[in-house]
């Protein structure tokens, strides 16, 4: 309880005579911190009655609900903050960019026996070029669905507020949308099996990784 | 820390200013008013930092893919928390099971009374949000007195104020029903009050 100095009861009067009642005044009354005669000149005017003190009364009761409880809330990371800013640079526009469907250069299940392959590691790695970009993935098999690990590579350096957007598509819709990180690495976790396109969104165009089969362990 | 003249515009000004005139700022406000409901909402059902923070940047990028079609921009706290919780239970879905939390999609299916729980501290996350956004937009002096005066555990006594402001004693309640004043007039614009 706060009795606050040059706080005196003419002045409260007066302004409750001859105004509305001032908001901290009504923080006041609703935390029980104001004395008998100030509060008896608060209950006169709000019975009046003023419906606009009336619902202020009703708001400072409600801040004080909030302030009454511990905060709550958590700050995430500020490097996950900041690349969530940064995908504003490259945000997709309501029009419909233009589509490039990247090559694909290197499979490692294609390039060794596939017995040989799939008896020593789970990851597939594959690498797609689309003029100036390469994006290298790696899919591996988990318990509860595929880790698609990936790294947009450019002849050109990435702008730090320029690195691309991933969304992942399965039957034409977008289901996930990564931000790729100051070097352009992205990753989506968990996701269910099924053939997916990947979509690298950069400044006027989207890059297209089609029909990658993703599945579970 | 963001201008204080952005970080006194409503939501429905940024996400114009976002759209029409690509004002990067203005979307950075946005993230940095909200960062905290996104981010607590996977935390509170459960989700590890990692999941969190795929959780928080799905959200922002689907934001940003949805901006120009909002319906409401006046209930951005309302849509962030239904599509942060979308998101968790995709998550979730995918996960199947194992979350680390019993407040995992199939207990909170099973309990009613766990899922009204959850539901009110959703509620109260997004007001504590809007209530820290706009303490935020306050200036220094009058932020720091009303967390000192309403938002600190153990609440510091008048004379340890003083102290901790360095101002002189006579000038704290005048000084107190200005900032209240300004946050009223805050929270008003930013739809707490509804």
């Amino acid at each position: 309880m706060y009795f606050l100095p040059g706080f005196c009861l003419y002045r409260i009067e007066r302004q409750i005579m001859t105004a509305h009642i001032p908001f901290a005044t009504l923080i006041d009354y609703q935390d029980h911190a104001v004395l008998a005669p100030e509060r008896e000149a608060i209950e006169s005017h709000l019975t009046e009655p003023c419906a606009l003190c009336q619902q202020n009364l009703q708001h400072a009761s409600e801040l004080l609900a909030v302030f009454a409880q511990p905060d709550r809330t958590v700050a995430p990371p500020e490097d996950v903050v900041q690349r969530a800013v940064a995908a504003f640079t490259i945000r997709p526009p309501a029009v419909s960019l233009s589509r490039i469907v990247a090559s694909l250069l290197f499979d490692n299940f294609r390039q060794a026996p596939l017995a040989a392959v799939r008896g020593v590691t789970r990851s597939r790695q594959l690498l797609f070029n689309a003029g100036e970009i390469d994006i290298d993935l790696q899919i591996t098999a988990e318990r509860y669905g595929a880790t698609l690990l990936g790294q947009v590579l450019s002849n050109q350096p990435l702008a730090p507020e320029a690195v691309p957007i991933v969304r992942l598509y399965r039957s034409g819709e977008v289901i996930r949308t990564a931000a790729s990180d100051a070097q352009g690495q992205f990753a989506f976790r968990a996701v269910t099996a099924g053939v997916y396109d990947l979509g690298v969104m950069l400044a006027h165009r989207e890059v297209v990784l089609e029909g990658l089969e993703l599945a579970h362990d | 820390m963001i201008g204080s003249d952005y970080a006194a515009r409503t939501d429905p000004e940024l996400i114009a200013a976002s759209l029409d005139h690509g004002d990067r700022q203005a979307w950075e406000t946005l993230i940095l008013r909200y960062k905290r409901l996104i981010y607590s909402i996977p935390v509170r059902m459960g989700f590890p930092p990692p999941d969190a923070a795929d959780v928080f940047q799905s959200v922002c990028l689907l934001l940003l893919e949805n901006l120009a079609f909002l319906r409401r921009r006046d209930r951005l706290g309302a849509w962030l928390v239904i599509t942060t919780r979308r998101e968790c239970w995709r998550l979730a879905r995918e996960r199947q099971a194992d979350l680390p939390d019993p407040e995992a999609e199939a207990d909170l299916d099973r309990d009613g009374s766990r899922l009204a729980t959850l539901e009110e501290e959703l509620v109260q996350i997004e007001r504590q949000v809007l209530v820290n956004a706009a303490l935020d937009s306050l200036g220094s002096r009058c932020r720091q007195l009303l967390r000192l005066l309403f938002w600190t555990e153990p609440r510091p006594s008048y004379d340890e104020i003083v102290k901790l402001m360095s101002v002189p004693e006579g000038s704290i309640g005048p000084t107190r029903a200005r900032c209240l004043e300004k946050l009223a007039r805050i929270l008003q614009r930013n739809g707490f009050w509804r």
